[in-house]
């Protein structure tokens, strides 16, 4: 893999981290192993990308979204990953509900909003506010 | 003549995640390979092996370099079928069952038995993998920033 296309490959670390996880602490992977790793997993998204790609142009569509991510890993033969994916986008787009509701509810005041509390001064304050000390005399001389 | 396509916002997210389960499940695979050799060290002809063995990995056999072992597509369906009939078939329901179905508990009470007769060395470490590796597949710890 020369330089050009490294740079638009995945960041060779962050596989090696991934890959790490998976084994036990004394499995020892070549530097070679990563490249490998590196080149194949950016084939896997230009696989499952190209084939969900494809099914929206068939149907005329402009934007590739998640289900189509799903329907492509199924068609592919990666049936276990298209139920776990399905899942994550679930729960991804349940979050993102939730969190446009929070933004709404912030940013509209009459909704699910009580009114604000009268304004409580303490008894000095009110003292201070009610009767003013007297200003002192000008000392002209 | 091809349109440009854009993406929605949740694709990254989505692919990432995708990529994370396969680096992961090749990798398994290729230390499991590697091990079945007596190796410690994963490298490429590992995985190279890997990917001709397996029908869903079958789009990566033209990247893979032509130095890792002079095996063709057909030695290597040929050494996997050998190995099916050579090897306990207790081993090779744990290790040839993640792609059907990661999802599966393998440490029932059914799977007790067969992982004592198995391979000691591998079989435990693996069913612990098919059961629940890292907490890879249970999406119901998911917690969305």
């Amino acid at each position: 893999m020369d330089q050009d296309e490294q740079d638009r490959a995945l960041p060779i670390a962050n596989v090696s981290r991934i890959m790490k996880q998976i084994l036990p602490p004394s499995a020892k992977i070549s530097k070679e192993g990563k490249q490998v790793m590196q080149e194949c997993v950016t084939e896997f998204i230009s696989f499952v990308t190209g084939e969900a790609s494809d099914k929206c142009h068939k149907e005329n569509r402009k934007t590739v979204n998640g289900d189509d991510i799903c329907w492509a890993l199924s068609s592919l033969g990666f049936d276990n990953y298209a139920e776990a994916i399905g899942r994550y986008l679930h729960k991804y787009r349940q979050a993102e509900r939730e969190k446009i509701n929070h933004d709404k509810k912030y940013e509209n005041p009459h909704i699910n909003r009580a009114p604000p509390p009268p304004l409580l001064l303490s008894r000095v304050t009110r003292d201070k506010v009610e009767n003013p000390p007297p200003s002192p005399p000008n000392q002209s001389g | 003549m091809f349109t440009k396509q854009m993406i929605s916002s949740e694709i990254p997210m989505l692919m990432s995640k995708a990529c994370e389960i396969f680096i992961q499940e090749l990798t398994f695979r290729a230390w499991m390979h590697a091990e079945k050799n007596n190796k410690s060290i994963v490298q490429p002809c590992d995985v190279a092996k890997v990917i001709m063995q397996t029908d869903t990995m079958n789009f990566l056999t033209e990247i893979i370099p032509n130095n890792l072992g002079d095996f063709s597509v057909f030695d290597a369906k040929e050494e996997n079928i050998a190995n099916i009939a050579e090897e306990n078939e207790v081993s090779l329901s744990f290790t040839a069952g993640f792609m059907g179905n990661p999802m599966m508990k393998m440490d029932s009470e059914e799977n007790a038995g067969n992982i004592v007769e198995g391979n000691q060395a591998t079989l435990p470490y693996t069913s612990g993998f098919m059961g629940n590796p890292m907490n890879m597949m249970n999406m119901d710890n998911v917690r969305m920033k």
